[in-house]
């Protein structure tokens, strides 16, 4: 590790945080946990820098992301939140902050690896090859948990359905 | 576009998350890491120097360095030095009485020098072609996945001789907890009997017993009672569930008063890890959660001790989280000799090692390969493997 590694880790994880922010918060639905799991991938960036300063190392980031976080629930069991947890600090308009729960509270209705699936399809837009390499899952299981994922959000959560309007139909 | 409406409501929840300033504490902490792995390093190099000096005192000619036989000195540096915690060596520590070693952690593994014995092979294949049948003969261990609904969808078993079938299993439901509604797995740690001849699977309000050896199975409702966790007692006798047990003859069901097996689990102490093994006088168990201040800080946050006690014997080895943070999730297989067997199961790795109890070395018995996709999800259940000959370092 040298002085320049620093600057252009520092240079770049600046620049990249936020939006990896997002992605975290996404896939956990609470801001102190995925400031945490954002801080873990950000650690384990910088540690292989010299080998992925001139790669991808936002590609690296996310896909630890979506890993650690299917990790994190596994070692201590799945639990359910079926309450929305409060907003992250910010911005706070009443319709869209309710909506905006109303999201959040319906993800906690999935499987950590149903969330996963929904971030990176339709928030990262990542297709679904792209999707099975950063999970380490099949294809197959992409499409089918896609399609049960949306069908558990309309099941457990009628209301997102309708602002969902024609989702699945 | 349904796709784009959930892409919407997506982007809305990000673009309300505020940034966070991590960048620097990032790069400080990798730091801190780097510094602990060089640490971590030289303890072991200077472990091997010394063993090195030691030899080199016995060998040599006075002047240093190794005589060989042409009368040529040997000057070349020793490389790939030995994993510590596969060396005889003294404990770490003390721990309720007894010696007490750090054990490896998931990643250091492959490192482990091999040990051999022949009631377990050196490697298990699950990834390789295996036929399906409905008595696959008396197992050593059973395996199972969960997709991402974690439903289960093949149970494998590995017989005594290393050879894997896929039991047939057919018409099984998802088991919901009762409590929250989740999936779970029929098959957990303790489904496989001890001698490896029945493998009981939970279902909703029943639970099936498969004859390994004569083949079919029989479902026995629990009425009443929740039907996951269901598992054998350690002594093959009955099989419990989280609040009564079934006699396997009578399909009788009790409920025992006093403790079952296992609790205690809410007592805020350690955590046992089912099943406990004995050999003898002597017992060995997996628990979690333990503090284990005497060993420092190195195990991270969710280490698992190996225990043994009774018999005159009082030993801990203490496993470290991975580097992921991940507990090891390690579970007693059975004795051999004054060894203990140990599943060990890490992310994408999956192992039996042995702990020689009175010396702290820790071997490689069996390397397990995975299907693909059973990376995640995986549980196993073994057979007591305890009172098996053969064991050789």
């Amino acid at each position: 590790m040298v002085k320049g590694d620093e600057a252009s880790f520092t240079a770049w994880a600046s620049a990249r945080q936020h939006a990896l922010m997002r992605t975290a918060f996404l896939l956990t639905g609470d801001y102190q946990r995925a400031e945490d799991l954002l801080q873990d991938a950000l650690t384990k960036v910088a540690l292989r820098w010299s080998r992925l300063a001139d790669g991808q190392p936002e590609a690296y980031a996310r896909t630890i992301l979506a890993r650690d976080n299917v990790s994190w629930w596994r070692r201590r069991g799945r639990e359910i939140v079926v309450e929305a947890p409060p907003e992250p600090p910010g911005r706070h308009d009443t319709v869209a902050s309710e909506r905006r729960m109303l999201v959040t509270e319906a993800l906690n209705h999935l499987t950590d690896k149903q969330r996963s699936i929904l971030v990176l399809r339709f928030y990262e837009d990542f297709s679904v090859p792209q999707t099975a390499q950063t999970l380490g899952i099949s294809e197959g299981t992409v499409k089918s948990q896609t399609h049960a994922a949306l069908a558990r959000l309309r099941q457990k959560a009628p209301e997102l359905a309708e602002l969902l309007g024609e989702v699945g139909r | 576009m349904t796709e784009q409406r959930v892409r919407e409501l997506l982007s809305e929840v990000a673009d309300a998350v505020p940034p966070p300033q991590l960048a620097e504490r990032a790069w400080r902490q990798s730091v801190r890491v780097r510094r602990r792995r060089v640490a971590a390093t030289a303890v072991v190099a200077v472990g091997t120097v010394v063993a090195v000096i030691g030899i080199v005192g016995a060998l040599n000619d006075g002047a240093g360095t190794i005589p060989r036989p042409d009368g040529d000195q040997d000057t070349r540096m020793v490389a790939n030095p030995p994993l510590r915690a596969g060396l005889p060596r003294p404990p770490d520590t003390q721990i309720d009485g007894g010696p007490a070693w750090v054990g490896p952690t998931v990643q250091d593994e492959a490192r482990l020098p091999s040990a051999h014995t022949t009631a377990l092979p050196s490697s298990i294949d699950l990834a390789s072609s295996a036929t399906s049948t409905d008595k696959p003969g008396p197992a050593m261990a059973a395996f199972a996945a969960t997709d991402p609904e974690h439903q289960m969808t093949e149970v494998m078993v590995v017989k005594r001789d290393g050879g894997v079938s896929r039991l047939e299993t057919p018409g099984l439901d998802i088991v919901h907890n009762a409590e929250n509604g989740d999936p779970v797995l029929p098959l957990n740690i303790s489904s496989l009997s001890p001698d490896g001849r029945k493998l009981v699977l939970a279902q909703n309000h029943q639970v099936v017993i498969y004859d390994l050896v004569a083949g079919g199975h029989r479902d026995l409702s629990t009425k009443d009672q929740v039907s996951y966790n269901v598992g054998w007692t350690s002594d093959g006798k009955q099989i419990q569930l989280p609040k009564g047990v079934i006699d396997p003859k009578t399909h009788q069901i009790t409920t025992p008063k006093g403790p079952m097996q296992g609790d205690g689990s809410d007592q805020g102490g350690p955590t046992p890890i089912w099943p406990p093994r004995a050999s003898g006088q002597s017992t060995a168990q997996a628990v979690s959660d333990r503090p284990v201040s005497a060993l420092g800080p190195t195990l991270g946050n969710d280490p698992v001790l190996i225990r043994v006690w009774g018999g005159g014997r009082r030993a801990t080895l203490a496993l470290p989280s991975d580097t992921e943070d991940l507990n090891p999730r390690s579970r007693v297989v059975g004795w051999l000799g004054e060894n203990v067997a140990f599943q060990s199961q890490g992310f994408g790795s999956f192992r039996v090692l042995s702990w020689d109890t009175d010396n702290g070395a820790v071997r490689v018995l069996t390397n397990v390969t995975l299907p693909d996709g059973w990376d995640q999800g995986v549980t196993a259940s073994w057979a007591d493997v305890s009172h098996q000959p053969g064991f050789a370092q």
